[in-house]
């Protein structure tokens, strides 16, 4: 049955193929490139996460290089225009896009006959990963594409889901609409066959009506795991209930907001790593007020960064990170707070944020939340520090170069649907509390949720 | 693919250089040491796909390696079926780095509805590191986008240089154009030729399958050259025993027992052109140094016509007359190349000119030099080369060696036209004209002349050339310059000359007599002599001025019109 989806995707010029979570898609594509078609493809996909499964993937099946290229539409979009924004009508920023508009630019350069070229020389056919993440532009993008080269796309519009300030995604009639041809259906539910658990895999197949519906699933026959746990004890439930389990566990939270902080210190003190965007949204809003604000705003803004990344800062630590990076306050009486404050009296300098990192790392008590923007945080310092260059142009180069660092391998986390979507994991733990359709998401996301843990599923509601 | 902008900067004797190229067939001509040899160098130091290149300081302009080397070469033009083109143009090469290109030179991007290019940049620094990127825009370093290119995307470029460096193209070397013609080959010539080594022997290989695919190209080759006008008896690929190394370079072209690179120059010019026109369809780029090298007219002229024929874009240089003969100007075939005293030089297209067509074929030589006396005609050009000859005997330089070429304008009219697009060509460019038809040049167009920084040579008023002959030779040698007129003349004798004389009206009367050397001196008589002479035509061609001017030079005094103004326009060419 596979086999023949793999060899449709691989005749038709255009087409689609519904993928439910853990029925192959990854292997479909890699499959069908490897098997069925003899000149190179285009794989496009969403994230860096996608990306790099793919390319692992083909590396498994020893798929030539020659024969594929993997990469994400903003990134395979982006190399086009940066290098071509006179023709492509983009004016915005070099080093930070504004992907939308860049979208929209390399659509624009699909109408000049040496990109076509270019592309036309390069591949035989695109194949378009995740494609219920596909906003408007996008879409109007791969439709573009599909006029020059065979465009064939696999999604799950169960998946769509996406971020409250987030643009919305294409429909899936209007995908349908696009690329006509139905070349088939995934649902053979590898992830949970694998893992010893069919009948989860089987169950999540049967219940996408209702979640396509937006109604709650029949449970009945499920082997979701359910518990109601009051807020106060979530700390000490969550590990309760994670303690027996072996492998690697995704503790799924809301998307509006972070867990509450003394549960993330907890569950940070157990090894969990907290996940954070792409962009590094809360290292983003520092340095952009560290580059514009005024000195107020840096103070403000660095205090706030501090009490977002570490968790376990003592009430008197709060205070003095508040004065020192104020500039304000009396000599303290501690020696290392007092060498400190003797050489910083100019407020939230980047000398003085690398020297309060290293403090706050000092304490024992104190637990770093943010991994990845406080290191991110401390190598744009050292580098400011040392050739004087702009944070912002330091903020970008510190993501690109970090933006292939996969999360595929983190064992135990906390994050919302956004963040663990495309990750697989051994046992998911989803929290929602009485008002969950607003603060959490919607039964896409639920979907999306319970369909992470191969082994179990736990659905947790919150009751305060 | 076609070039069609090369800037160079810091190379050998180019400080600068900025070449917007427009034709297809581009022959360089141009004085001495104005750097011809050096832009077809860089073009295929830039373009082609050698892999190794080694500087030396003195490859640097002024030998100041501080300022790097800089050549870069836009090109347009590729036929993107071509499978090396697209492989060339593809992502993950160079699809990204396709550039626009305007009079001005390369531009970042493509303009709407503009030339697509691509730009080549080699550079070298102050380590003599040659570096080799496709950039976008001007390369002006690091600041500019690019990305490196190596030997192998330079294939696709599909140049080649045929000319005292074609030997090697015999071979099945690396990257030579045979190699290139045998590209499925790939890496099997070297494994056969290690194992050929060991035997050493002229053995039989021609059983083995790579060299058979070889004894294909050579039999392509056989049959271009034959339509090239070389008749070859058989040609086949052998173990060129003279060779050292046993590399896929031992493998080389024969005719029968003899090795292609022992053939004559002119020969191997004309297959290795026959080769490089089988590269890519014909759609590529031939480097060719003095095209006219070991080649008889009609062979250039052959050679000429079918590089033509074959799409290919050729750059050349030539100190031919018969090859700019060949040439299209209006085409943009020619370009004049001139270059400064501070290194800067420039190429013009005699196109920029125009009708220049015309006297490009007719005084073809003249172009050839620096400086350009026009001449109103043979007799004008006769007296000239006598008074050179003249002058090297006294122990003047003579002109040929002052790059000073002549110029048949054909009339006096034609003068006062043909001197100012000589002039805007860059030539220093001089008049010469007698002055006895202010129909056909008048004092007011030589003054016009002058003033646009033209020498005018001209005769005291009314005289032609033969009027002021005759007007200043002593009396006493008139009657040995009849003579000689006469004696060289091939239709006109002696007693016709003398009895046009005696019987002309204005004289008739004075019963002169069938002596000359019993005529009395007279003004009258002087002028009647020097209208006959011009009339009917006694000494006009260039032979017959020079042997007149050459007997009668060293009898004229000097302070004499011909000898003062001669001597002025020798000044001219001598020290300006």
């Amino acid at each position: 049955m596979s086999e023949q989806v793999y060899e449709a995707i691989a005749r038709s010029s255009s087409g689609f193929v519904e993928s439910p979570a853990g029925c192959g898609k990854t292997e479909a594509i890699v499959r069908t490139v490897g098997t069925y078609c003899s000149d190179p493809q285009l794989i496009l996909t969403h994230t860096h996460a996608g990306v790099d499964a793919l390319r692992q993937r083909f590396r498994k099946y020893q798929v030539p290089t020659s024969r594929y290229h993997v990469d994400t539409i903003a990134g395979w979009a982006w190399s086009w225009v940066r290098k071509y924004p006179f023709n492509a009508g983009y004016d915005g920023p070099g080093d930070v896009p504004g992907w939308n508009d860049v979208y929209d630019s390399m659509s624009a350069l699909l109408e000049r006959d040496f990109v076509k070229q270019g592309i036309l020389n390069s591949y035989a056919g695109v194949i378009v990963d995740e494609y219920q993440d596909c906003t408007v532009p996008m879409h109007k993008l791969m439709v573009q594409l599909k006029c020059l080269l065979p465009c064939r796309v696999l999604g799950d519009d169960l998946q769509g889901i996406f971020g409250f300030r987030d643009d919305p995604l294409i429909s899936w009639t209007d995908m349908r609409g696009a690329f006509g041809n139905d070349l088939g259906t995934l649902e053979t539910p590898h992830r949970w066959i694998n893992a010893g658990n069919e009948s989860l895999g089987r169950w999540l197949l049967r219940e996408r009506t209702a979640f396509r519906q937006s109604r709650e699933p029949d449970y009945g026959s499920a082997t979701v795991h359910r518990a109601r746990v009051q807020y106060g004890n979530l700390g000490a439930e969550l590990l309760r209930l994670t303690e027996e389990k072996e492998g690697r566990i995704c503790i799924i939270g809301p998307k509006a907001r972070r867990l509450n902080s003394a549960v993330e210190t907890v569950l940070v003190k157990r090894a969990y790593r907290i996940l954070e965007p792409n962009d590094l949204t809360v290292l983003r809003d520092l340095i952009v007020v560290l580059v514009d604000g005024t000195d107020a705003e840096k103070a403000d803004a660095a205090i706030k960064f501090f009490f977002d990344s570490h968790g376990g800062l003592s009430p008197d630590t709060n205070a003095f990170i508040s004065n020192i990076l104020k500039g304000e306050g009396s000599r303290p009486r501690l020696v290392d707070r007092r060498a400190l404050f003797d050489a910083h009296r100019q407020g939230a300098t980047p000398i003085l944020l690398a020297e309060l990192l290293d403090y706050v790392a000092s304490r024992t008590a104190v637990s770093c939340k943010l991994t990845e923007s406080v290191s991110a945080l401390k190598c744009i310092l050292e580098e400011h520090i040392g050739s004087g260059a702009n944070l912002k142009t330091l903020y970008a180069e510190e993501i690109a170069k970090r933006k292939y660092r996969t999360r595929s391998s983190v064992f135990r986390c906390v994050g919302s649907t956004l963040l663990v979507k495309g990750l697989e994991f051994d046992h998911a733990v989803i929290l929602r509390d009485p008002n969950w359709q607003q603060s959490w998401g919607n039964y896409r996301d639920l979907y999306v949720a319970l369909s992470r843990g191969a082994k179990s599923a736990t659905l947790i509601d919150l009751a305060a | 693919m076609r070039i069609r902008h090369i800037e160079i900067r810091n190379f050998r004797g180019i400080k600068s250089l900025s070449w917007r190229v427009k034709g297809d067939f581009c022959c360089v001509i141009g004085p001495g040491d104005t750097c011809k040899t050096t832009i077809l160098t860089a073009l295929d130091y830039a373009l082609s796909p050698r892999t190794s290149l080694s500087f030396e300081d003195s490859d640097f302009f002024n030998q100041d390696v501080r300022q790097d080397i800089v050549i870069q070469v836009t090109l347009t033009d590729w036929d993107e079926t071509q499978l090396d083109i697209r492989k060339f143009f593809q992502e993950s090469k160079f699809a990204q780095y396709k550039c626009g290109l305007d009079a001005t030179g390369p531009l970042a991007e493509p303009q709407e509805g503009g030339t697509v290019a691509v730009s080549v940049s080699l550079r070298v620094d102050g380590s003599l590191e040659p570096k080799w990127f496709v950039v976008k825009g001007r390369d002006e370093g690091e600041v500019t986008e690019r990305k490196p290119l190596y030997a192998t995307d330079r294939n696709a470029l599909g140049l080649s240089r045929l000319d005292t460096y074609s030997d090697y193209h015999f071979t099945w070397g690396r990257n030579t154009i045979l190699t290139r013609l045998s590209a499925d080959n790939e890496g099997n010539l070297g494994a056969v030729l290690s194992g050929l080594a060991r035997e050493m022997r002229q053995g039989d290989i021609s059983g083995h399958e790579s060299i058979t695919e070889c004894q294909g190209v050579a039999d392509t080759v056989k049959q271009e050259s034959s339509d090239a006008g070389v008749k070859l008896t058989a040609l086949s690929p052998k173990i060129d025993i003279q060779r050292q190394s046993m590399t896929a370079g031992a493998l080389s072209l024969h005719e029968d027992n003899v090795p292609m690179r022992n053939k004559g120059s002119g020969t191997k010019k004309l297959v290795a052109a026959a080769m490089q026109m089988k590269l890519h369809g014909g759609k590529n780029i031939s480097l060719i140094d003095e095209i006219e090298v070991g080649l008889e007219p009609h062979r250039i002229r052959g050679l000429i016509v079918r590089l033509r024929n074959t799409g290919q874009q050729i750059f050349t240089t030539t100190h031919s007359p018969v090859v700019i003969r060949e040439l299209d100007v209006v085409k943009d075939e020619l370009y004049v190349c001139r270059r400064d005293a501070a290194g800067i030089v420039s190429l013009d297209s005699l196109a920029v000119v125009p009708n220049i067509q015309g006297p490009v074929r007719n005084n073809a030589e003249a172009f050839l030099g620096s400086k350009i006396i026009a001449c109103e005609g043979p007799t004008e050009i006769g007296c000239l080369r006598a008074y050179d000859r003249y002058r090297f005997e006294g122990g003047s330089i003579p002109v040929w060696s002052l790059a000073t070429s002549y110029f048949n304008a054909d009339s006096g009219g034609q003068i006062k036209v043909v001197c100012p697009k000589l002039h805007a060509l860059g030539y220093r460019t001089a008049a010469f004209c007698d002055n006895d038809a202010q129909d056909q040049i008048s004092d007011a167009e030589v003054a016009r002349l002058r003033a646009a920084a033209i020498h005018v040579c001209q005769w005291e008023a009314g005289n032609s050339t033969e009027g002021q002959l005759f007007h200043d030779l002593p009396w006493t040698h008139i009657p040995d310059l009849l003579a000689i007129i006469a004696d060289n003349h091939r239709t006109l004798d002696h007693a016709t000359i003398i009895d046009c004389v005696i019987k002309e009206p204005r004289v008739i009367t004075q019963n002169l007599g069938t002596d000359p050397t019993a005529w009395p001196e007279s003004p009258l008589l002087r002028g009647v002599l020097g209208e006959l002479a011009h009339k009917r035509s006694w000494i006009k061609s260039i032979g017959y001025a020079a042997t007149v001017f050459y007997f009668a030079l060293p009898l004229i005094p000097d302070t004499s019109a011909i000898k003062s103004r001669l001597g002025l326009l020798w000044d001219w060419v001598q020290h300006e």
